[in-house]
């Protein structure tokens, strides 16, 4: 019995030994790295698939555990997001916008954060001391000078979320540009969908300019369907609103994808001596919507047709 | 009988081919390059067309090519009399075909000749050529000296010899207008473009000024030369000439120039061509065989 009861020692012994020794081993090799999405939107999973696929080439998804957030976008739920990923034991963080980007720098200073799919972080207040990241700039002169020259504009309406910085930040620039363009804004602050519906429908405008926000990209539907009964035209720097929207100027996904690889490897290899926490994408695509064009009766602007990247017809 | 007939038949055959050379003789087809869009670049050249057919009494049309090449290899399968020619199509259709110089339009200001820019955006960071490493640039045409070749003849001063391995990636926007906006709208980082119409683009919305800057610009060159067959009589080419070059001084002609935003016409010569002559060599490049 006594020896029975030592082999069966021995082989629980041994067996704790190899869990032990199994599970110092995979966390040894496996990294957990928590991605947060502002939103549960097609652009953050589009750019997050190309950089997936960059990353699988060089073998690194193998040793690391993606764990993912898709949040509704309100300040508390980007918030509570990024501190279950730190409670997950997450070693880096992947922000998508700058809604959940913020929420990071509150939670954490010091796991490193690579954010993206920022419009001009620096304007746009985005630091902190562990932070690496992808933003972009848009000129957006360029959809107000073509909406110009489609449609008379003389009230232009600028939906901006408050509770993210890369649309205030936007909001702010159009709203600048506004002047060079003889345009009068009416800036629209929303910091929730119900919102959204209340000020479209209190206001009155010619064109509305959807900023870079996850909130109104996750609310793109019902802007369109108030937008739609007064048959005026949106232009919009989302990916993902072309259908929608008469003039869509977004940065290039695939230029995002590629920072956003290069960054997360400077992180991941600790690799402090490489130069740069930030890389800013500058170029863009242009997308025309001819179908919503001809259903506003407005005349198709050649400028665009031989400009553009691609043509909604 | 059959005799009859046939010599009937015959005669009206004949009748027929002197009629139908009559009309062809009639109509003078004129190309052009679509150095704006192909719609305003037709607007532009259709008063002048109006113009010239009633002086010379002979119908003359338009004829607008899509791409700047096609102007060499259509002029001749297209049956054209002349054609306002780029400085470099000019120069390769007088090395390679039968044409010659006649005129050059003379813009508002009373310049003749324009540069080609090299341009960025001001918000780009790009200050000079060590800054364009791996970014994107817009061409205008591979068959344009301002569009193209002056661009390759800077970046080789600067010791870029490949563009390919230079620049992240390079494409042609097929028109001057086209590549200023491809910068503006941050789809390139860098453009090539002929000063003049940059410069028009930029008094048409002023706003463009606090967007754009010049990084380079190169030697002047004809703004376009107007190149006739060398087949023509040489009583039309003379006239046709003439015509264009007095048009500043009679008032229907005043009235065209006008429309198409010129004072006038000067007289062109082999001398046009020389900057395009110094970049062949110094490129190394024979025009017989370069390929656009």
């Amino acid at each position: 019995m006594t020896e029975k009861v030592r082999k069966l020692s021995v082989v629980v012994f041994l067996v704790f030994l190899f869990n032990f020794l199994f599970s110092v081993e995979s966390t040894a090799e496996e990294r957990v790295v928590g991605v947060v999405f502002s939103a549960d939107i097609p652009v953050y999973h589009e750019v997050h698939k190309k950089f997936l696929n960059k990353l699988r080439k060089t073998g690194y998804t193998k040793k690391i555990k993606f764990l993912y957030q898709k949040p509704n976008p309100d300040s508390l739920a980007w918030s509570n997001a990024v501190r279950k990923l730190i409670a997950y034991d997450a070693t880096i963080l992947i922000t998508y916008g700058s809604g959940a980007t913020e929420a990071a720098t509150y939670e954490t200073a010091n796991i490193p954060i690579v954010y993206t799919l920022v419009y001009d972080p620096v304007k746009s207040g985005i630091k902190g001391r562990n932070l690496y990241g992808v933003g972009y700039s848009i000129p957006v002169t360029s959809l107000l000078r073509y909406l110009k020259r489609t449609t008379d504009v003389k009230k232009l309406g600028v939906l901006a979320s408050e509770i993210e910085p890369s649309s205030k930040t936007q909001a702010k620039h159009v709203s600048d540009a506004c002047k060079d363009f003889n345009m009068e804004k009416v800036l629209l602050n929303v910091k929730n969908e119900e919102e959204i519906r209340i000020k479209l429908k209190l206001f009155s405008f010619d064109a509305l300019f959807i900023t870079d926000s996850a909130l109104l990209a996750k609310s793109i539907t019902s802007i369109f369907r108030i937008i739609n009964e007064r048959s005026i035209p949106i232009v919009s720097t989302i990916q993902g609103t072309e259908d929608y929207s008469l003039i869509n100027l977004h940065p290039d996904i695939d230029e995002i994808a590629n920072a956003l690889y290069r960054t997360f490897l400077k992180v991941i290899k600790e690799d402090r001596k490489v130069k740069g926490k930030r890389e800013i994408v500058q170029r863009s695509k242009l997308i025309y919507n001819m179908k919503i064009s001809k259903r506003l009766g407005l005349q198709p602007s050649i400028q665009l047709i031989t400009g553009a990247d691609r043509i909604i017809k | 009988m059959k005799r009859v007939i046939k010599g009937i038949l015959v005669s009206v055959f004949s009748l027929m081919v002197i009629f139908n050379a009559y009309a062809q003789d009639h109509t003078l087809l004129i190309g052009l390059i679509p150095e704006q869009n192909i719609f305003r670049q037709f607007q532009r050249f259709l008063p002048l067309t109006e113009y010239l057919s009633k002086k010379i009494d002979r119908e003359v049309k338009l004829t607008i090519l899509s791409r700047y090449g096609d102007i060499i290899d259509r002029f001749s399968s297209r049956n054209m009399d002349g054609a306002f020619f780029g400085v470099l199509t000019g120069y390769l259709a007088i090395k390679k075909m039968d044409v010659e110089p006649s005129v050059v339009p003379i813009e508002l200001d009373g310049s003749s000749e324009t540069s080609g820019y090299i341009i960025v955006r001001r918000d780009s960071g790009i200050e000079s050529v060590k800054d364009m490493q791996g970014k994107v640039i817009a061409f205008v045409d591979r068959a344009t000296v301002r569009g193209y070749l002056f661009p390759i003849i800077y970046f080789k001063r600067h010791g870029i010899n490949d563009i390919k391995t230079f620049f992240k990636e390079f494409y042609f926007t097929g028109s001057n207008d086209a590549s200023v906006y491809a910068v503006v709208d941050g789809r390139a980082d860098i453009g090539c473009v002929k000063a003049n119409i940059y410069e028009a683009i930029l008094a048409r919305d002023p706003t463009l000024r606090k967007e754009l800057k010049i990084i380079a610009t190169s030697p002047l060159m004809p703004l376009s030369v107007l190149c006739l067959k060398k087949s023509l009589p040489e009583k039309l080419k003379t006239k046709i000439t003439e015509i264009l070059l007095n048009m500043k001084n009679d008032k229907e002609g005043k009235e065209v120039l006008k429309r198409m935003e010129l004072k006038g016409f000067r007289r062109a010569s082999m001398n046009d061509f020389k900057v395009v002559d110094d970049i062949f060599r110094e490129l190394n490049i024979d025009p017989e065989t370069y390929r656009y």
